[in-house]
């Protein structure tokens, strides 16, 4: 496999795994986030 | 024009809902420290959202995808540093934890703390001046990109980078940072939704096999290994791990994400969670400005290739999604570049130079007089101002004018008890001969970046050795 094949597989691989973690935790933080928002307000409004 | 009544209906729709939810935050700024880090009460989730939003603007898929159209695979390496650097900060917490510690509000103010006041306000406007030059050239290449998708002539350019300007303002001005925090959760959503979309017709249209084959034939080796690429290399590959290392740690757009999380623990988890972000934040959109040269073929402007690229592809409805999207993304980074160096010059120019202190409603008006000041420096520093070669490299240099002494002055001054007054002000000047060199003498932007951490850290070295071993102003900040 030449040099130019292996850097192409190295980042493919790399690729995916930005892909999938950028997915998976926009998911996560979204659905989460919410109560995060409220409990922010709370803070602020109760100080 | 691109746009049907089906692509602005939704682009409409999305834009009212912001700005309401921007403006509703107003009603929560009750003091100076609500305006610019939302009361100290983020939480990890809220965190990650306003960080990646901030930090992912239309800007960063354009230059991004510029450097995927020019310099193919190879360009990955710095999507590849961006993310490992910050989760590593965010695993350690390296510099944010000390930071978070010490309540402040801007990293100048941290300079005052461990330094002197008036080092603060050099900093302070060694920082404004980049955050400034740095922010500059955002609302045109912004503009760009929404006259190419939307199909309005690149004539009106200054119309459409004068309304997002005044979008953005409205709520900055009233809201600051909680305002900012809301609208980044929203922001959030419709860039990222908008980002996963376009990546995979991406793929779709184009094809891995055959992008890998445009590559091959446009660039050869050099569009796969960042060695054999003379736009990389191995210093550029240093200079890279040097800046991201600042700009997480002190690069004020972010560094107010740090101060405005609950405590370090929640700041630590920010970082890590938002480093495996930016691992997609930079290689998807280089995946796009790939996928142009194979679709659209090489030889077209590096920085319009991608939205031509994108006009082709999308199909009505989708392209009205994108562009919300991409204009979250642009009101996102925006809005906190405005808040962020409009308050470094309220809070660690003006107010530290004046002899009697200001009352919180006071302050919050001169942040608010501050970002209106900026506002209009970049509305027509953009329209003037002509890029000397791609947008990723004027942006790093920019933003090094202050990064590489600031960087060297926090390190210095939380880890090294022999850092002083003096060897702050040598690495702040000796952090701003590479961009000097790069602009006026038009060094390439590896060599300049890495003489400027090089000279920077050499200055604070310098400092210790021969200047005197003073106590911090304002007590104990060491350690």
């Amino acid at each position: 496999m030449s040099a130019t094949r292996i850097w192409w597989w190295f980042w493919t691989v790399c690729f995916v795994i930005g892909g999938a973690s950028f997915s998976l935790i926009t998911a996560v933080v979204l659905f989460k986030g919410v109560g995060d928002l409220r409990q922010m307000v709370r803070r602020i409004r109760n100080r | 024009m691109n746009f049907t009544a089906l692509d602005w209906s939704i682009v409409i729709i999305y834009l009212a809902l912001s700005m309401a939810a921007g403006l509703y935050g107003r009603k929560w700024v009750s003091g100076v420290s609500d305006f610019l880090v939302a009361g100290r009460g983020l939480g990890v989730y809220i965190g990650v959202a306003t960080l990646a939003a901030t930090e992912i603007g239309t800007i960063t898929f354009m230059y991004y995808a510029q450097l995927g159209y020019t310099t193919g695979f190879s360009s990955f390496i710095v999507g590849l540093i961006s993310g490992l650097v910050m989760i590593f900060v965010g695993r350690s917490g390296f510099i944010v934890k000390k930071l978070r510690d010490l309540q402040l509000m801007t990293v100048p103010e941290y300079f005052e703390v461990r330094y002197s006041r008036r080092l603060r306000i050099l900093t302070g406007l060694l920082v404004a001046i980049a955050g400034i030059l740095n922010m500059g050239v955002f609302l045109r290449i912004e503009g760009t990109f929404l006259a190419l998708i939307t199909g309005i002539p690149l004539h009106y350019l200054r119309l459409v980078m004068t309304g997002v300007l005044l979008l953005e303002m409205a709520y900055t001005v009233l809201g600051g940072m909680v305002s900012i925090v809301i609208t980044d959760f929203i922001q959030f959503g419709a860039l990222s939704i908008a980002t996963m979309v376009v990546t995979l017709d991406s793929i779709h249209v184009a094809g891995w096999e055959k992008m890998h084959d445009a590559v091959a034939i446009s660039l050869g080796n050099s569009g796969f290994s960042p060695l054999a690429n003379s736009d990389y290399g191995w210093s550029f590959i240093v200079f890279q791990v040097l800046f991201w290392f600042a700009v997480d740690t002190c690069w004020q757009t972010t560094a107010m994400r740090t101060f405005s999380t609950y405590d370090s623990k929640v700041s630590r988890r920010v970082f890590t969670w938002t480093g495996f972000i930016f691992l997609g934040r930079g290689m998807m959109p280089m995946l796009w400005g790939i996928a142009a040269l194979a679709v659209i073929g090489p030889g077209h402007d590096s920085l319009q290739a991608m939205p031509m690229f994108l006009t082709k592809i999308l199909p009505t409805g989708l392209r009205g999604l994108v562009a919300a999207g991409m204009l979250a993304a642009t009101m996102s980074v925006n809005s906190s570049y405005l808040l962020g160096w409009s308050s470094i010059i309220a809070q660690d120019v003006i107010v530290p130079a004046r002899r009697k202190p200001l009352s919180s409603s006071a302050q919050i008006a001169l942040n608010r007089f501050c970002n209106i000041f900026v506002s209009l420096f970049i509305l027509f520093w953009g329209i003037w101002y002509i890029l000397p070669g791609p947008a990723y490299f004027y942006l790093n240099i920019t933003g090094t004018i202050s990064l590489a002494g600031t960087f060297v002055g926090v390190i210095g001054g939380l880890y090294w008890r022999r850092a002083n007054i003096l060897g702050g002000y040598l690495a702040m000047l000796g952090g701003i001969v590479g961009p000097i060199g790069f602009f006026l003498l038009h060094w390439p932007a590896n060599y300049a970046g890495f003489g400027a951490f090089a000279l920077a850290g050499a200055g604070m070295m310098l400092g210790a050795l021969f200047g005197p071993t003073g106590q911090p102003e304002k007590g104990a900040a060491f350690g």
